[in-house]
């Protein structure tokens, strides 16, 4: 197989184009083979393998899904500090009233 | 809270009349959130209160009443809407503008962005979030309330999430005239707040 270079990536020629990180392993699975500078140099494997960049870059995923984690726990304490916020004002008197109606059954005359 | 007691024929009735009591917070809580307008809010609450007395005979007490009571909540509140589904689209913006607008003043910025942001959710979502996220319901039992799949309710709660937190970042909302650009980041040092109290 004979590469290509494309914005500093080796490109090995294949049937299809499959993305980066698609993190596709095994064998059997026909397509251009990307790898980092860091891989140079290495022989890639038979078969067809996609490297995960991101994954020997930066550790950005984990800390994005921290944050969205984080951004819904906020939003889920807001949630309930909302409800709770009207469950705890008193109930206004109307409710016993139509209750108490009701039970003496004087609700309908209203 | 209850005042004194209205004397009552059966003793069924006396309990069930302290169970609905008990429930009367959290039937306005969840009528707040339907509804979006306090006044609007404690009418449905107080109709749903009146069909659950009638009904009383039809509950069996033991069982989950406070799903049983969301759930005639719910229903008439779904009900007066489609009776009158054009007044209500019509008046969407209006009641968005009143939410804000009967807000109690002293309350924090960032609970009064999440209430905007609500009210640009679609109703099933947000009737699905607050249940679940805050009405302390397990998927099953929203899913008995709002009558559909349980799967259905986890897939609302999850677009509810979502959706919510996609307005409170990008702010598309008016407050006051102006962008709400930061309610994300009132909402997270609220949440900071909070926790630190802890």
């Amino acid at each position: 197989m004979r590469a290509r270079r494309l914005n500093g990536l080796r490109i090995l020629p294949g049937d299809g184009n499959l993305e980066v990180g698609q993190g596709v392993s095994g064998s059997g699975i026909k397509g251009d083979l990307l790898t980092t500078h860091a891989e140079r140099g290495r022989t890639p494997l038979e078969g067809g393998l996609i490297l995960n960049m991101a994954r020997k870059a930066t550790p950005k995923r984990p800390l994005a899904v921290d944050d969205a984690r984080l951004r819904q726990q906020a939003i889920g304490a807001q949630l309930r500090q909302m409800f709770e916020e009207v469950v705890n004002e008193p109930v206004p008197t109307d409710f016993l009233d139509i209750l108490r109606r009701a039970d003496s059954g004087d609700a309908d005359q209203d | 809270m209850a005042g004194p007691a209205t004397p009552t024929n059966e003793p069924r009735d006396e309990e069930f009349r302290k169970a609905l009591i008990a429930l009367i917070p959290q039937l306005r809580a969840f009528a707040r959130t339907l509804t979006g307008d306090p006044t609007a809010a404690d009418d449905l609450a107080q109709d749903a209160m009146m069909k659950a007395w009638d009904a009383r005979e039809s509950f069996e007490l033991g069982t989950n009443m406070k799903a049983w009571t969301f759930m005639i909540l719910r229903n008439q509140f779904y009900s007066e809407k489609r009776r009158s589904w054009r007044q209500t689209q019509l008046d969407q913006e209006a009641a968005e503008r009143t939410l804000v607008a009967v807000d109690d003043p002293a309350s924090p910025v960032a609970l009064d962005e999440l209430r905007m942001a609500l009210g640009r959710l679609p109703a099933e979502q947000r009737e699905a979030l607050i249940l679940v996220g805050a009405g302390g319901f397990a998927y099953e039992e929203a899913a008995e309330i709002c009558r559909c799949a349980v799967g259905t309710v986890k897939s609302r709660v999850s677009r509810a999430r979502r959706a919510l937190q996609v307005i409170l970042e990008r702010g598309d909302y008016e407050r006051d005239g102006k962008s709400a650009s930061e309610a994300m980041g009132s909402i997270l040092a609220h949440a900071e707040r909070l926790s630190g109290a802890r």
